[in-house]
């Protein structure tokens, strides 16, 4: 059996044209809450291969399916990275990288402590609830407000409520993990 | 005018063309502007943590989804590794080649 019946034909050129307009959003969203450039490029890809495997390609107008599939993939590929050999590639690319700052003579403190910052914010993305993490990752990824209402289809009005909604909670769970 | 909502004040900061009453109003009201301040180090707080542009090479992502997107279900499993022999199955065949 043939798992990807949609990329035939003109529903072909629809999957091209939509990678070719969406592709570089779709890893922008995904990277707001995995902060790691590879990480989202691979949430991104993993998100369009479902895209051509699902029976029916989204409009091309509206590719709000793809933004909502970005955050939300994100969030797991976050929540599967605690896991020991996630874990473990983070520490040593952080090793590498200090290493790297002691050869061009860069302050390795800094980075150690610019790596345990971005740390303590995918820990507060996750601690938050997953409809203000998607939010934040839409909005930070590059959509406007009428865009946003579209994905998360809601009044326009009612955007800017959910936005401040989760920016001071995300906000109070930083400042509550550093004050610990 | 009415004090306009935290959502209007948030939007405000984005998109200031937007309602540009709601910023006039908020410039003349205690109350809105402390709030619409507020909202601003919240909205330049989470900006700063979640900044970083990312730069990726579509062309050769679409190379990668394309070929994983057509690869027959079928096929999938010819990736795994092959199955190795048991030990007993090499007995097997080393006793088999000293007949031969």
């Amino acid at each position: 059996m043939v798992a990807a019946t949609t990329l035939i034909g003109p529903a072909a050129e629809t999957f091209e044209r939509l990678f070719a307009r969406e592709y570089r959003r779709v890893v922008s969203i995904a990277y707001r809450i995995t902060a790691d450039a590879g990480e989202a490029e691979d949430v991104a890809q993993e998100v369009f291969v479902r895209l051509a495997r699902s029976p029916r390609l989204p409009d091309e107008a509206s590719p709000y399916w793809l933004y909502r599939a970005a955050a939300h993939a994100a969030l797991n590929a976050v929540r599967a990275r605690k896991r020991r050999a996630l874990r473990e590639r983070r520490e040593f690319l952080l090793l590498q990288s200090l290493r790297a700052a002691g050869e061009h003579s860069a302050d390795p403190q800094a980075l150690l402590q610019r790596e345990q910052g971005r740390a303590a914010v995918r820990a507060a993305l996750l601690r938050l609830n997953a409809r203000d993490a998607e939010v934040l990752a839409l909005r930070y990824g590059g959509l406007s407000y009428a865009e946003l209402a579209g994905v998360l289809q809601i009044p326009p009005a009612q955007v800017g409520m959910r936005l401040a909604r989760a920016e001071r909670a995300f906000k109070k769970e930083i400042e509550r993990d550093t004050s610990r | 005018m009415t004090h306009p909502g935290s959502g209007e004040l948030r939007r405000a900061i984005d998109e200031p063309g937007h309602a540009p009453e709601v910023l006039a109003h908020a410039s003349e009201c205690d109350q809105c502007g402390t709030e619409l301040e507020r909202l601003r180090a919240d909205a330049g707080f989470c900006a700063a943590a979640l900044e970083g542009a990312v730069a990726p090479d579509a062309e050769s992502a679409y190379r990668r989804v394309h070929s994983r997107a057509i690869q027959p279900a079928a096929f999938a499993n010819f990736a795994q590794p092959a199955r190795s022999f048991s030990p007993s199955c090499s007995r097997r065949w080393a006793a088999m080649r000293v007949h031969f």
